[in-house]
């Protein structure tokens, strides 16, 4: 019999789900994820957890193999059509246009996967909004600051992307609601 | 194509964990993070069938039943009791499909609360989360029979009509008569409807120090409250937003008969050929006042 490890066992995902889902709605808090990773980066234990053959993956940069793509069983398409989109977040987001949403449908835009160099350390960001008690600092090692840029113009409540920041081992969110400053 | 990759979902021992199937579980996960992403916003999900009747708090179930973990610690109330036939019956059915969820009916210790029509008196904490059973999520549907055009209005931010139907009522009344389902803007956008809790709880959804998820099973909508959001009743400003006050006619405020607390929302009790009692509807927090005398 074969059997699979973390991320790809319900009983991780459903863990690794409520460490995302109390960082998700507390933005600007680090979640570790490593228990329930197997050895993976924390950015295929996000997508674990959320995807299945409903949803749609673009894969930006290429960091999924096809292993990967296949145990997700997510269809892959266009950016602009995706539910979910993996990027190397040290690399700019040129030319990158993903769903934002419409009035009568915002929860369709897409869940930004950006993986970083580390979640933790390095330059700081403030975060504002829902979910945040006045204000919090977050450090993200590794983003272009294209996406920051990007973010800005992608993002206007209740419209925009929701940001999930991943290194090895730790994520942090930004979604659409939060107010980012530098 | 690799025996690996062909097993695109490996069963394991712990995959009936809560009941519901992978795919219900993950289209919740993603409502439950899009709806905290918008605050107020009621986001459609598919809303399984059940064990039990929709309208029996089938939306609170499966949203306790897609967030549980084995180490969680779930409480359970039906309008601030532990022990009525909706509580028993949907925590005997969530333990019995989660192996290793404890129970308990003491609120500082719970990490997952589910409700029907209050929230618990105690403060709540970081930790916690809140879990509504929403009959009808939408608050525009008092004004608007079709969901298509109350969609739109929600799309625009137009809730005129909402406050029209206020503004009647104060003029019929002279106060705003929803007694609960009280509509509340949060974060300055979405109107919610924050489900039957009395205009009493109303003011600890104003930035809480916990999430707080609204499930529709009926409807198959689910929205949220993120922490530390705003939530503003809707009033006018020379009608200002009031809860519910428990005055006896020498305006003195009625206390619970059993624990004596003048602040907790209370039930009256009719007496035969004897004035009513007032007692605390929190079970809870009324056992808690008293010091647990029955080791509950």
């Amino acid at each position: 019999m074969i059997t699979l490890d973390h991320p790809w066992t319900a009983a991780g995902q459903r863990q690794a789900f409520r460490l995302l889902f109390d960082a998700w709605a507390r933005p600007g808090t680090i979640a570790e994820l490593a228990e329930w990773s197997g050895g993976s980066r924390a950015r295929l234990t996000v997508l674990a957890a959320l995807c299945d053959s409903a949803t749609t993956v673009h894969d930006a940069h290429a960091l999924l193999d096809d292993g990967d793509l296949s145990r997700l069983g997510a269809q892959q398409t266009a950016a602009d059509a995706a539910a979910f989109v993996l990027a190397d977040a040290t690399r700019a987001p040129d030319g990158l246009a993903p769903c934002r949403g419409e009035l009568l449908t915002p929860e369709r835009g897409a869940t930004i996967v950006l993986d970083c160099q580390a979640v933790g350390e390095g330059p700081a960001l403030r975060l504002s909004g829902p979910g945040v008690d006045g204000s919090a600092e977050l450090r993200v090692l590794g983003v272009d600051p294209g996406w920051w840029q990007a973010r800005a113009a992608w993002c206007a409540p209740p419209l925009g992307i929701d940001l999930i920041l991943c290194d090895a081992r730790r994520i942090a969110c930004i979604p659409r609601s939060s107010v980012v400053e530098f | 194509m690799s025996p690996a990759s062909s097993l695109q979902r490996p069963a394991s021992s712990c995959d009936r964990f809560g009941f519901l199937d992978d795919f219900a579980v993950r289209e919740m996960r993603r409502g439950m993070l899009k709806a905290l992403a918008i605050p107020g916003y009621q986001v459609p999900y598919a809303s399984r069938e059940m064990p039990i009747a929709r309208g029996f708090g089938t939306g609170g179930m499966q949203l306790t039943l897609a967030l549980a973990v084995p180490q969680d610690r779930l409480k359970v109330i039906d309008q601030g009791a532990d022990d009525s036939v909706n509580a028993v019956n949907l925590r005997r059915f969530i333990t019995a499909s989660c192996p290793g969820l404890a129970t308990t009916t003491r609120t500082a210790e719970a990490t997952l609360i589910q409700t029907r029509h209050r929230v618990p008196e105690r403060q709540l904490a970081p930790g916690q989360m809140m879990i509504y059973q929403v009959p009808y999520p939408d608050p525009l549907q008092i004004v608007e029979p079709s969901e298509a055009k109350r969609r739109r209005c929600h799309a625009h931010g137009d809730y005129a009509r909402l406050w029209v139907k206020l503004y009647e009522d104060v003029v019929r009344f002279r106060e705003v008569s929803i007694s609960n389902r009280y509509p509340a803007r949060v974060a300055g956008r979405y109107i919610i409807d924050p489900s039957p809790i009395p205009r009493w709880d109303l003011p600890k959804l104003h930035c809480s120090p916990v999430a707080h998820l609204f499930g529709a099973g009926r409807e198959k909508k689910l929205y949220a409250v993120p922490p530390f959001t705003e939530v503003v009743p809707l009033a006018f400003d020379d009608i200002p937003f009031a809860v519910e006050g428990f005055r006896a006619t020498d305006c003195s405020r009625h206390a619970c008969a059993t624990c004596g607390a003048t602040d907790t929302f209370l039930d009256e009790i009719p007496q035969v050929g004897a004035p009513p009692r007032w007692l605390c509807n929190d079970q809870d927090r009324c056992a808690e006042r008293q010091g647990y005398p029955d080791g509950a």
